[in-house]
């Protein structure tokens, strides 16, 4: 999202989406937000990520742009912001629900999509390969207890987790 | 218990409950002051500066509290807490019990001198140096200290808690210890209680994040005060604590606490301006310093405040950050403290070492507040300050109970001054009310008969030690050897603490026993001092003006510590100037006179009908005058519709009121006469009228901004001012845009920086008001910083709630306002989302600032008062005078005296009534003694003098036998004797600044020969600007070559070219003149007046063969020090280049 124009007709933006955002079970009160800065100051990752600016962008309801930037899934999830925000925004939150949102309209970068994959097949976000087993008998380790592949697959097919994944755009 | 008679209680010494004291102690109401703490003085006896004009606090501060101890109307009772308050006689009065904590120090018998102090063993962290320095378990707090008497600290007193050790009961010279002191009970009755208990700051561990606790050199701004002071631990030396290193970079953090909805959800109001402050002292002590400010909003909402910001960023070149760092590490390897931060404006990510950090804390109810409000049956706020009650800030829900300070909300000093005299016309007004007024305040019977002048002048010389103040340079027992060997002096002796208690008894017995009839004392400086002892001189029977200051404090031992020998020559050189003078010194008179017991209120604003009111309401005539036609019509631009219930109340209390005269459709035509005595000629609709009054409150009010030709105001349709907006009450539709712009028309890009101080609230109300209406509108606030008083957050937090979306813009980047197809379209740079916004909106409303009435010149030039640049009324003093005019007898208040909100407005209107009030009260005023005089029978009537005094205090009248002579009012002269020099005929006088007694001290100078590689250079500085500005570098340490001789004048005005060519003629290698800077003249124009006189002698020194360049002018402010210093330090190498008088010796030849 560099510096451009960003018309605000209300017909294009969506002043309810703090408010939807706010609505959710992980909640963050974008409104509330003062603009102070002090997310970002503390954001691991700020050269990519800036807090701050996704929620002031959520403020002003600019749904799309969020919806199909890249930095909302840089977030490292250290809650950082959420913990030093003085005013209880809780930015890390509002960026999950973003991610959700994004996923929902089949917004997923492919690294993510590949986790999800190997979630749905074999139970494991990462694939245990036969040299990987191999390595740990030799180091003397203990098999890696088995999953339960299926039981697992109807977790995420229940939560629409599957679904979610499928429609990811490719 | 007797019957009540008006009696007041006033809870709390700092500046506020010190203000309050006073003002209704000159009411002539008796005051108990009760103080917690074992001296008066507060948080602001801590400051090292006060914003915005840099003034050193406790200068300003302690005169005032000595004052207070002074006052044989105020009783002081400090070490005392009040533990139970009962209203009695149907709450028309209270009973109050007190509790007087044990001193273990007897307040009578100490004299402050401190032995006890160097001996006592145990070490403390000192509270008032907050914790940057150490105590002792028996101490006193700090040198100013009111009472100046030791305390022992019960949980730290090795006796009291060991039973061992009782040095300081053997070092004891006066025998004061009293281990054996019991707490005592007090029980008053009074008619009034005023609650000035003041703030704490809020302790930032609990941020753990910033490493306060932890790190060393994280302190907080208040630890940073004591340290920059000059008095505090570091001398004014500012190092870190942790290595004692110089920093080479200091960040301050704000809003530590504030604006934090765990914490403290409020803006604490000061931090912004002090550590605007202290970032400016931090590079004058050092400008390699590199300084940074990390802030949210700036606060910079009061009178000149933005100017004192914009001179931060921009002549000091401090570095201010938007955005709050999120922590401070250590980096063990570099030894110093690390803070990443974000710049939200350019969007960079940086890390940045520091040396130290400074924290700003929120401001928080101090610690007993809750307690208090129990014992005092007074209701709290949802932030724990104490809560106001109806549409008066001072009021609380108990009737004769009065909050004013710090305790109420936070706030600056001058809003905690304007409180204080809000709150004592509240009770003044109550108690006169129930006719419990009585004046106790009669002075003129502790004062003896003055004393005939002798033939013979019998001198007295004091000099003072100061501790080690003077005498670690000065060896003040030669001092007091040469002052023995003068003629005419009789008497002479040192003293460790001159105006200490034990020191003005000396004087006053020395007065007595060697018969004097001079005294000088050689101590600090007069502009604090002087009234104490003219005070002590009077009470021994002297003639006030019989009494001269030398001032080897802060012109010599603190200016050349680095050559005492030299700094003790100067001393003594000092001294026998004072000598010289005060042989020639005669008693002078004040004049005393009736007072006309009404006042005139110029304005009907709101301000003015409040001050008319209360001024009223305490049994006065007040005549309300307004050039248009109605009441109240300034209500708007506080943000109010008509109809505010309490001000339809006022308005028709008022049109009832039997001491009130409403005159509409008014003008002010002439205004002669001075305090006590005013005549003013009105023009009502072109009948005129004359009425007397003895005091003149000017609220005149102000206006709206109109932004013609700015974003399309005027241009488009559906562009609004606020005002216009407000105006058409909600007409707008669901689903409509509406954007509102702020700081239009104000700030760099404009002649008008100021910050109006009610626009965001204003705009908040309104877009909360549209919204909670029409859910569906969108909402835009345009704005630059959020400045909100302490209530205005909630509104914040309300509007965003609600939806309303804020967009800060950069004033360098405004936004603009076009139109297409019929379409407004508002383009914005948000500067914290780095995108350019268009948005199209239906509606753009134009928040503009209050701007100055236009008659305000006419009123000021007709009253003599001036105003500032932007055409604002100007008070006397903007920390301790906040209604005072530098005229006496006139005060201000309300958006005349600038941009307020309206419990500002409220507060400063009682304060005014108050201010008048008080001379209303006394029924005399008394003149001031040192005036010009005219010798009628050397005065030619050319009218010269007529022209200079911009007081009018001059004029030309014809006698008796048809003669045109001048002649002097003595109430209206200021005393800077322009006119003396200006005359031709040498008819005018100037007393106490007189011909002879100048040139007598010049006499002095170079009574002993100066060997040929010292040079001498005389000054001549005025009072409020050379003189004080040498002061200030004094206070500051700044050293100078001690070459220079300072001669006080009033004015730079004083400085007759006859003095500098006397100088010359003497054998002077340099005749230096320091006034205030152009516009800043105490009495208008005398230092342009100077500046003509001074070309003039220069013309003359070239045409008789001296350099001219050894006479020389300059202009300082009473804040410039270190400028003051280098001009010093300069002119002496440009006179050592120059090579010594050639004239020297001459004239004694």
């Amino acid at each position: 999202m560099s510096e451009a124009v960003i018309p605000l007709k209300s017909s294009e933006i969506d002043p309810n989406l703090k408010f939807e955002i706010a609505g959710t079970e992980l909640g963050g009160k974008a409104f509330w937000c003062i603009q102070c800065g002090m997310c970002t100051s503390g954001c691991p990752v700020a050269e990519f990520l800036k807090p701050h600016r996704i929620v002031k962008m959520v403020m002003l309801g600019l749904r799309e742009q969020l919806i199909s930037c890249k930095e909302i899934w840089l977030c490292t999830t250290c809650f950082t912001c959420s913990e030093r925000c003085p005013q209880e925004v809780n930015p890390a939150n509002i960026i999950f629900s973003l991610k959700n949102m994004a996923a929902k309209r089949g917004i997923i970068p492919r690294g993510l999509r590949d986790i999800g994959k190997n979630l749905a097949e074999t139970g494991r976000i990462i694939k245990i390969s036969a040299v990987r087993e191999r390595k740990r008998m030799k180091l003397g380790l203990p098999k890696i207890p088995q999953v339960h592949v299926e039981k697992n697959r109807k977790i995420l097919e229940e939560t629409s987790f599957i679904k979610t994944l499928e429609g990811a755009k490719q | 218990m007797e019957e009540a008679t008006g009696d007041m209680l006033v809870v709390g010494g700092g500046v506020a409950g010190i203000t309050a004291s006073l003002e209704l102690a000159e009411k002539g109401f008796k005051v108990y002051l009760v103080e917690k703490k074992s001296s008066i003085g507060g948080h602001m006896a801590q400051l090292d500066k006060t914003f915005p004009t840099l003034d050193c606090s406790i200068c300003i501060l302690g005169p005032k509290m000595v004052e207070v101890s002074r006052h044989p109307n105020i009783k002081l009772l400090t070490n005392s807490e009040v533990i139970d308050v009962k209203p009695v006689k149907n709450g028309s009065a209270f009973k109050v019990k007190i509790l007087k904590k044990p001193r273990y120090v007897d307040e009578e018998k100490c004299t402050g001198c401190r032995r006890c102090e160097e001996k006592c063993p145990a070490k403390v962290p000192s509270e008032f140096e907050a914790g940057m320095g150490l105590r002792k378990a028996i101490y006193i707090p700090f040198p100013q200290a009111v009472p100046n008497v030791a305390i022992i600290d019960e949980d730290h007193c090795l006796y009291l808690n060991k039973g061992i050790c009782r040095t300081c009961e053997k070092i004891c010279p006066a025998g004061a210890i009293d281990f054996n002191q019991k707490p005592q009970e007090l029980v008053l009755e009074v008619t009034s209680i005023i609650v000035a208990t003041g703030f704490s700051l809020l302790d930032p561990s609990v941020l753990p994040q910033y490493g306060y606790g932890r790190f060393q050199d994280v302190i907080t701004s208040l630890q940073y005060e004591r340290l920059m002071n000059a008095a505090g631990p570091t001398g004014g030396e500012i190092i870190r604590p942790s290595d004692k290193k110089h920093p080479r970079r200091v960040a301050f953090i704000q809003c530590v606490g504030s604006r934090n909805k765990k914490i403290k959800d409020y803006c604490s109001q000061i931090c912004c301006m002090y550590a605007a402050k202290q970032a400016i002292v931090t590079k004058e002590h050092d400008p390699d310093i590199d300084v940074m400010v990390f802030y949210n909003d700036l606060n910079a909402s009061g009178k000149s405040h933005e100017d004192l910001l914009r001179r931060a960023i921009e002549e000091y070149g401090i570095k201010y950050i938007k955005g709050l760092p999120s922590e401070v590490l250590w980096d063990e390897k570099s030894k110093r403290l690390l803070i990443r931060y974000f710049d939200l404006l350019n969007g960079e990510i940086r890390s940045v070492d520091a040396d130290l950090v400074v924290l700003c804390p929120a401001v928080v109810p101090s610690e007993d507040t809750s307690k208090l409000a129990e014992i005092f049956g007074i209701e709290l706020n949802e932030f724990g300050f104490f809560k106001s009650t109806g549409d008066i800030p001072v009021n609380t829900n108990v009737p004769g109970i009065y909050v004013c300070g710090a305790c109420q909300s936070p706030k600056d000093i001058s809003h905690s001054v304007m409180q204080a005299l809000a709150a004592a016309a509240q009770a003044a007004s109550r108690a006169r009310h129930m006719n419990r007024y009585k004046n106790t305040l009669n002075r003129g019977k502790t004062v003896k008969e003055e004393k005939i002048l002798s033939q013979e002048p019998r001198i007295g010389v004091f000099v003072c030690h100061c501790g080690l103040n003077i005498a670690a340079v000065v060896d003040v027992k030669a001092v007091v050897e040469e002052a023995k060997n003068l003629s005419n002096v009789v008497y002479a002796e040192d003293l460790m603490f001159a105006c200490s208690k034990d020191g003005t008894e000396r004087i006053k017995e020395a007065i007595e026993k060697y018969n004097l009839n001079r005294v000088i004392v050689a101590s600090c400086t007069p502009r604090t001092h002087e009234p104490l002892f003219r005070t002590i001189c009077e009470e021994a029977g002297l003639n006030p003006y019989l009494f001269e200051m030398v001032n080897i404090r802060e012109h010599v031992s603190w200016v050349h510590k680095s050559c005492p020998e030299d700094a003790t020559e100067k001393a003594k050189e000092l001294v026998r100037m004072a000598v010289a003078k005060a042989r020639l010194l005669e008693p002078l008179k004040r004049m005393e006179i009736e007072v006309t017991p009404a006042a005139l209120v110029i304005g009907a604003t709101i301000s003015g009908l409040i001050a008319a009111k209360n001024i009223a309401d305490s049994g006065f005539k007040a005549y309300l005058v307004e050039s248009g036609e109605k009441m109240g019509y300034d209500l708007y631009l506080y943000g109010y519709n008509e109809g505010v219930k309490w001000v339809s109340d006022l308005i028709s209390s008022i049109k009832k009121h039997e001491n009130i005269e409403f005159l509409p459709s008014t003008k002010i035509e002439n205004v002669e006469g001075s305090i006590g005595n005013f005549s003013v000629k009105l023009n009502q609709n072109g009948a005129h009228k004359e009425i007397k009054v003895g005091t003149i409150v000017v609220a005149t009010g102000a206006e709206e901004f109109k932004p013609a030709g700015l974003y399309g105001y005027g241009k488009f349709n559906n562009i609004y001012t606020l005002t216009e907006f407000q105006q058409m009450n909600g007409n707008v539709q669901n689903g409509e845009t509406i954007v509102f712009i702020l700081c239009v028309g104000t700030g760099k890009n404009f002649d008008r920086t100021y910050c109006s101080a009610v626009c965001c609230e204003r705009t908040l109300r309104e877009a909360i008001k549209i919204k909670s209406k029409h859910p569906k509108l969108n909402v835009y606030i345009l704005y630059r910083d959020i400045r909100l008083p302490l209530e205005g957050e909630k509104l914040y937090r309300q509007a965003r709630e609600a939806g309303v979306i804020f967009i800060r813009y950069d004033p360098d980047r405004a936004p603009e306002v076009r139109q297409e197809d019929g379409k407004l379209i508002v383009n914005v740079y948000d500067v914290t989302s780095y995108v350019n916004l268009e948005i199209f909106t239906d509606k753009v409303v134009l928040v503009t600032p209050i701007i100055p009435l236009e008659e305000n010149r006419e009123i000021a030039s007709k009253l003599k008062v001036p105003l500032n640049s932007y055409g604002f009324f100007l008070e006397a003093h903007p920390k301790l005078r906040p209604v005072d005019f530098a005229t006496d007898g006139i005060f201000l208040c309300g958006l005349a005296y600038g941009p307020q909100r309206l419990d500002e407005s409220v507060s400063q209107a009682l304060a005014a009534a108050s201010r008048a009030l008080t001379t209303l009260m006394r029924g005399k005023v008394i003149a001031e003694a040192i005036i010009a005089d005219v010798n009628p029978e050397l005065c030619t009537g050319c009218g010269r003098c007529e022209n200079v005094c911009e007081f009018g205090a001059i004029k030309l009248e014809l006698t008796s036998d048809k003669q045109l002579v001048a002649k002097v009012d003595p109430l209206l002269c200021k005393g800077c004797g322009s006119c003396s020099v200006e005359c031709p005929a040498r008819a005018i006088t100037m007393h106490h600044f007189r011909n002879d007694q100048i040139l007598s001290m010049l006499r002095a100078i170079f009574e002993k020969p100066a060997p040929r590689d010292k040079l001498k250079i005389v000054a001549f500085f005025c009072n409020w600007c050379g003189y004080a500005a040498a002061d200030m570098a004094g206070v500051s340490r700044y050293e100078y070559p001690p070459a220079v001789r300072i001669i006080r004048v009033m004015c730079s005005a004083r400085v007759d070219p006859l003095h500098i060519l006397y100088a010359l003629l003497l054998g002077a290698d340099g005749v230096l003149i320091v006034g205030c800077h152009p516009s800043d003249c105490h009495y208008i124009s005398g230092n342009l007046r100077a500046e003509e006189r001074v070309l003039r002698v220069k013309e003359w020194l070239k045409d008789v063969g001296i350099e001219p360049e050894r006479v020389r002018l300059e202009w300082a402010s009473a804040g410039e020090g270190l400028r003051l210093a280098k001009i010093i330090e300069e002119f002496t190498h440009q006179i050592e280049e120059l090579g010594i008088n050639p004239l020297r010796g001459e004239v004694s030849r």
